[in-house]
Parts: C-alpha cells; structure tokens; sequence
C-alpha cells in the first residue's frame, strides 16, 4: 500500500514539474508575443502617419560592443524612426559583448536564429563564406545598392569579394596601414634629439638609447598590450602571412616572407635592441596598452599603425605631447578593408529589404549620426556646428556614457557623421585622402581561399605561433630561431601554400583582365 | 511447467509494481541524459563532412576521413600525442599519491578545527580561475616583476632566468600548478572514503598489537582501493584530453615554450584560429573520445582481471 502510494505521489510530482516547465514556456512566449504586438501597434501608427498601407519589414541586426552601449534600446526607437519613414522598415538590434562575439555568431548563425545583417568581424570574411553563411552580394547590389560603390570606393568594395562574388561591404574608416613609432616629445627636448632628423630605425635606435641612459627607469619600447610590435610593414601578407608579396606587393610574385632579407635585417635589428635593454623585458606577457604604459610613466613610445590625427589621439590617451615616426608608406590590402565587413546571412528571407537598408545607411548622415554617437543632447552635443563637432552631453564622459561612441568604425559610413571634438574639423577628408593616396597591393581585392592547403595551415600556423612573436619583439636570436623556423616550415609545406597561392593570384588577375 | 511459468510471470510482475516507483524516480534524470548528452552525439558526423551552413548539416559534402588527416600528417603529431599523454600520465600518479597521503595525514589530525581550516586551505585553489592562476603564476616568474627572479634567485646570488622563453622548465612548472590546483579536490574524496571505514578494525588491530604503519598498510590502503580504481579509471577517460587552460593560459601562450606545452587541444585550438573549420574541429573531438574510450575499457579489463572485478563496470 505505501508503495503504491509512494508511486501515485512520485507520478504527482514529475507531473506537476513537467507542468512547471511547461508552464514557463507558455509564459516567455505569451511575452514574445506581446512584444511582436508592441512593435506591431508602433509600426502601424508609424504608417498610418506616412500613409503607407504596407507592412514594414522587420530586419534583423548584430552588432558587437567593447564599451557601454545600454542606451540601445532609446537609439534604435530613434532609428526605427528613420527607417520607417525612409524605407518603411523596422530594425531589431541584437548587441553582443565584444568578448563572445566569435562564439555567439557562430551559434546564432548555425542555429538558424533570424538574422539579416551582420559585420563579419574576428571571423575572417573568407570563412563565412566557406562555411556558406553569408550571400553574394552583387546582383542585389546592383539592383538597390547603386550609392554604394560611391560611399566607399570601388577599389575597397572589391575586398569584400571572395573567389570573385562580393560577400562583404567594408565600413568607411582606416582602411590603408602604415606602420611606425611614437615617443613623448619631451624626453626628446630634455636629450636635445633633432625630432625632424629621426627617419629610420636606426635613428630612432640612437634617439632610444641616449634616453635609456638618462632615464634608466622607463621602458624605451613597450608592445601593445600581448600584440607583436611591428616597425615594418611594407608586404602584403596575404591573409595570413604564410607566403606574401614583397615590396608593397608591386610584383605579384608569392615569397617566403621569414626568408627575406628585409625580414632577418628587421629581426636582428629587434634582437639588438632587447639585448640593449631597449624593449620592454617582459614583452610577450605585457597585457597593459602601450598608452596607458606611457601614462603612468612607465614607458617612452611603442611601434604603432599610424592615421591621421594619431597624435591627437594618443596625446589624449596618454596626456603627453608625442612625435610620431612613419617607418612606411601607407598600403592598402584586401585583409585592412576586409577586416569589417557587412553581411547579408544566408538565413535572411529578407535579402532585397537588407540591401535597400544598407544602400541608405551607407549614404544617410541622420542614421549614421545616431547609431555612431546617440541622440542628440542626450549622448553628444554640439561644440561647432558649423564645423559638425560634438563631444559629450552635459554630465557625460567617456567613463559615464550610456552609449559609448567607439564603434564609428564598425557602423556603416562615419565619413557622412559628425567630428568628435579634439579632431580636425576636416577630419574626414584628411582620412579619406589618406585612403585614397595609400599604395594600393597589387593584389587588392584578391582573398586567399585555403580550402585546398586547410593541413598545411594548420601545422605552418602552429609554427608561426612558436617563433613569430618572440622573433619580433627580439627575445630570440634570429641568427638561430629564423633557420630553425624556416627549415620547420619547409617540412610543414609551406611551399606548397606558396605555390596555391600564386596559382590562385595569377588565375584572379587573368579573371579580372577578362572583365 | 506452466505452473512454474506462472509464477515467474507473477514474480517479475511484483518486482515491476514494487520498482516503477524508483523507474518513475529515474525518469527526469534519463530524459535529461538522453536530450542532453545522447541527442547532440548524432553531431558526430559533422567530423566527416566538410560543413555547408547555406545546405546544412546533413546534405554538407562527405569527405571521409579527410577532416583527420591534419591530426597525423604534420611532424607535431607524434609532439602534442606524447606531451598529453605523458603529462596526464604525470598529473595521475602524482596526483593520486599527493591526494591519498594528503588524506590520510588529515584523518589523523585529531583537533576539529584544525582539520576543517586545512581541508578549506587545501580546497581554495581549485576554486580559483585558471586565468587569475595563470597570473599568479606570472607574478612568481615574470622576467622584469618576478618574485623569483627578483628575490629568490637574486638573494642566492644567481643569474635571472628568462622564464617564459625556456620550455627545459615548464614541464615541472606545469605538474606544479596542475597538482596544487588539482589535488585539494580529489583528496577531499579519498578523505570521505576514509571516514567511512569502520572504526572497529583499527580497534581490533590495536587490540592485537599492530602498529600505526601497519594498520596503514593493512586496514587503510585496501579501504582506499575501491575509490583509487574508479578515480584512475576515470581520468584515463580523459588522459587524451588536456585541461586548455593549464596549456595555454598558464604559459601565457609564449610560443617559445610550445614543445614543452602544446598538446593536443592547444594545437587544435592555434590550427582552427585561422580555419575555423568545424569540420576538422570535430574530427580532433571525435579522434581524443575514442582514444579515450577505448582506453578506459582496456584499463577497465586490466583491472578486472588482476583485483577480481575491482573495475567499474
């Protein structure tokens, strides 16, 4: 009898958790579907006063965030605004913290979840597209994307094309690099070293070491956080550095990058200026900027990629006047503009709406303004708007924001938003011109497609990890690890990703001769 | 016959009436097992697909064994194999003989609270983040900072070592971490294996004279048995596999110190950050489970065959 009542109750008890669970369900959907009302009602009446009979199209949108963007939800109400009355569509953005966004993009995109529009970002371009994950671009963009390939320039909406299809539309920011060094100004002044006179490295090596005597205390040089500090940059490396084209990628001729001379030149001069105790000793463990470095008083420069108003910035950052040192031309390469691209998901069934969304935001100053900076005396205000400055709102800082302006980068088209203050009203300009006049690869435009060397890059890339950092940044002597590591990479067929790649490269630009 | 039949029939009836109770109990758990852990198996197969979102898993392109080729083919192969496998070897047998001594010097600690502030002290560090581990750890071996360098090596008068570029260390370093992090928790479960043994047989072996060693011997170490063999066969479960976060964290991902700490997983993991292939991710995953499991059946057998079915199953 107590059995029997023990298993009545057990029966009572899985049923009513089951039912608990169930009842759960019904209730996060009861939810969903009050929001799809709520935005329903807000489109409707948003209609009604366009008079446009029409349902909007809700388009789905990701985007990744490093700083505080909380105030979303009141930004994208304005944007909705906008979109409604412009396109008559209606945007849903989705904000990953940066930290996930690799591991949450995959799961979203190969679970199916709705999603239109997306920037390929930390994931490279070519993978998506390998993975089939995004769509091509170009019949939709020639159909409702005509003020495109005028926003960015015909020469980087190539980048975003794989095997020959655009899968991937670039933002318009930095999209050429140039590699060179920064210092504080006023250990310069205190040594009497001839700032105007400092062009190579060996000048700067000079420069460093009369400091490093005076100041025995300060690193010379300090990396970026863990990143490999780089004074040269004048190849192209092919997205992954595994066989590159030299010389600014004049000639289209696939090398071995580590057996160049540039390279060992580079290398020993690095290695010599470890030995002096000019790079930091703890180099490839540092996890501080090299700005804040500098700013506490622990550092006297960095290798850095250079822009325009780089003094500003850093000067900002660190609250030191600096004298910045190119070490190279700028170059434009397919990985820079390929870097961040926008995206249509393959999963998208509302592929033309996202290109008609994307033809305008890459044109409209309004929604590039708000999505960039915010709302208007809520965000930012206004410092000069003649000159189309801001800066914070009252009461506001980079600290205190609601909604960080830090991804102008990522959002469609900043050259069409307004200039931070502390820019040069001309800003802009100063950066378009710079992407402009950088050397263009000559193999720009060509991404790398490694689906037939997949287990050589896989072993070269483990190699690279061993030796790469530790070579650039001098811990190692080049003498012996550069053989070492060339002889590993023999083994591990680097020749054969060489020859795929010049193959490749001869084939692309035989296609584009065609065209 | 049919009598007898009948009342086998009447018996496994009984039986079934007197369980359900326990099988209904069994339910959630099994439903749970089978979403959760059984479902997601039939995912094997993305590990001999080359992975097509746009067509999805199933209509992907086959390709074999393709995907594992990338496991065998380089000249690291036989490198990251023997790293994981010797240090796993390393953390189990060190760790077992540092979790059981432990264990065995707390049961004799007679003072309540001492006990418990030694078996809390003992835990904490498996409670701690491998990411702040590995800075601890940076904060003892640091070239500039180091307390060892600065302090240790610098009092005795001798040279500072570049820590983070010299693999001959790492493999002591890592048995280090692993085991101080490792052993607090296993020895929290030989000590409860400890606890249960009935307290009689010691007073029984006092009574007749024997010593503390070997009381140890006799009564403590065959109580312990059972649970050694279960632990042990457990991790070999797990010795294809290396804890990512020792390897690749703790040396702060210093390539210089990759033949001393790449293994497989860290292999996998800097070979998939410029492929991103699920495919051949999967394929390493699917390769360390069934290393794994035929390992545990095979140490399983040994150990049946030499205690008298001592295994787990």
């Amino acid at each position: 009898m107590k059995k029997k009542l023990a298993t009545v109750l057990m029966g009572i008890m899985i049923f009513t958790l089951l039912a608990g669970c169930a009842g759960g369900n019904k209730a996060t959907e009861k939810e969903v579907n009050t929001d799809g009302n709520a935005a329903e009602v807000k489109a409707t009446e948003g209609a009604e006063k366009e008079v446009k009979a029409e349902e909007p199209t809700t388009l789905h949108l990701a985007i990744f965030n490093y700083a505080n963007m909380d105030d979303m939800d009141a930004v994208l109400k304005k944007a909705n605004e906008i979109t409604l009355r412009e396109l008559n569509i209606v945007l849903e953005i989705e904000v990953i913290p940066g930290s996930s966004w690799q591991q949450q993009m995959n799961m979203i995109l190969s679970s199916g979840e709705e999603l239109d529009i997306f920037p390929a970002f930390a994931t490279p371009l070519a993978t998506y597209v390998a993975n089939g994950q995004v769509q091509a671009l170009d019949e939709l963009l020639a159909q409702y994307g005509a003020d495109i390939p005028e926003a960015i320039g015909a020469d980087y909406l190539d980048c975003g094309k794989v095997s020959g299809k655009l899968y991937g539309i670039t933002t318009n920011r930095d999209l050429a690099a140039q590699n060179g060094f920064w210092m504080r100004k006023d250990l310069c002044d205190k040594y009497n070293i001839d700032v105007n006179s400092l062009k190579t490295l060996e000048d700067i090596e000079k420069a460093l070491l009369t400091i490093h005597k005076g100041e025995p205390d300060l690193y010379p040089v300090v990396p970026q956080s863990n990143a490999v500090p780089v004074g040269i940059s004048n190849w192209d490396d092919l997205s992954n550095g595994l066989g590159v084209l030299m010389d600014y990628g004049k000639e289209l001729q696939v090398v071995n990058l580590y057996e160049t001379e540039e390279y060992k030149n580079y290398t020993e001069t690095m290695h010599r200026w470890y030995q002096e105790g000019l790079i930091m000793k703890d180099v490839l463990n540092n996890t501080e900027t090299s700005e804040s470095l500098v700013r506490s008083g622990k550092a006297v420069g960095a290798f850095a990629g250079m822009k325009p108003g780089f003094e500003e910035q850093v000067q900002r950052d660190t609250g030191y006047e600096v004298v910045r040192i190119n070490l190279a031309e700028p170059l434009s390469l397919t990985g820079n503009a390929a870097g961040l691209t926008w995206c249509i998901s393959s999963n998208s069934k509302n592929s033309e709406a996202a290109m008609k969304f994307l033809n305008f935001a890459y044109t409209s100053f309004e929604l590039n303004n708000l999505l960039i900076y915010g709302i208007e005396n809520v965000h930012y205000k206004y410092v000069d708007k003649d000159n189309n400055i801001i800066d914070y709102a009252d009461g506001l800082d980079a600290n205190t924001t609601p909604y960080s302006p830090s991804l102008g980068w990522a959002w469609f088209n900043q050259f069409k938003a307004a200039i931070w203050n502390g820019n040069s009203p001309d800003y802009w300009n100063e950066l378009a011109e710079f992407n402009a006049k950088a050397i263009k690869s000559g193999a720009m435009g060509y991404t790398f497609d490694s689906s037939n060397v997949k287990a050589e890059i896989t072993t070269c890339t483990n190699i690279t990890d061993k030796y790469v950092r530790a070579l650039q940044a001098g811990v190692v002597d080049p003498k012996e690890a550069l053989p070492q590591m060339n002889e590993e990479l023999k083994k591990a067929g680097l020749d054969k990703i060489i020859a795929e790649k010049q193959v490749q490269i001869d084939e692309w630009v035989k296609a584009k001769g065609n065209q | 016959m049919s009598n007898l039949q009948q009342t086998k029939v009447k018996k496994k009836n009984k039986k079934r009436k007197r369980d359900s109770a326990f099988f209904l109990m069994m339910l959630p758990g099994l439903t749970y097992l089978f979403v959760n852990n059984y479902i997601p198996m039939t995912g094997v197969i993305i590990a001999f697909k080359e992975l097509d979102f746009s067509v999805g898993i199933l209509k992907s392109k086959f390709v074999g064994l393709k995907n594992f080729t990338y496991l065998f083919q380089t000249q690291d192969a036989w490198l990251i194999t023997r790293n994981t496998l010797l240090y796993n070897f390393a953390f189990i047998v060190l760790g077992t003989l540092c979790a059981i001594t432990v264990a065995i010097l707390l049961n004799e600690i007679t003072v309540k609270w001492i006990q418990k502030v030694y078996q809390t002290t003992i835990l904490l560090p498996a409670l701690i983040s491998i990411v702040v581990v590995s800075y601890l750890v940076f904060a003892l071996l640091s070239a500039d900072n180091g307390f060892i360098n600065n302090t240790i090596l610098n009092a005795l008068g001798k040279e500072a070592v570049s820590w983070y570029t010299e693999p001959r260390y790492w493999p002591i370093i890592l048995i280090v971490v692993n085991l101080w992090k490792g052993f607090g928790f296993n020895c929290i479960i030989y000590y409860a294996t400890l606890i249960s043994i009935d307290r009689s047989y010691y007073e029984a072996a006092s009574v007749d004279g024997a010593s503390r060693w070997q009381q140890l011997i006799n009564i403590t170490l065959p109580g312990l048995k059972q649970t050694v063999f279960t632990m042990t066969l457990l991790s070999i479960g797990k010795i294809f596999y290396s804890d990512f976060g020792l390897f690749y964290q703790v040396p702060m991902n210093s390539g210089m110190l990759q033949n001393a700490t790449n293994t497989i997983d860290t292999y996998v993991y800097r070979a998939m950050s410029q492929l991103n292939d699920m495919g051949m991710a999967s394929a390493a995953g699917l390769y360390q489970s069934l290393v794994g499991f035929v390992l545990v059946l095979a140490a399983n057998k040994i150990v049946n065959r030499y205690s008298g079915s001592e295994g787990i199953f």
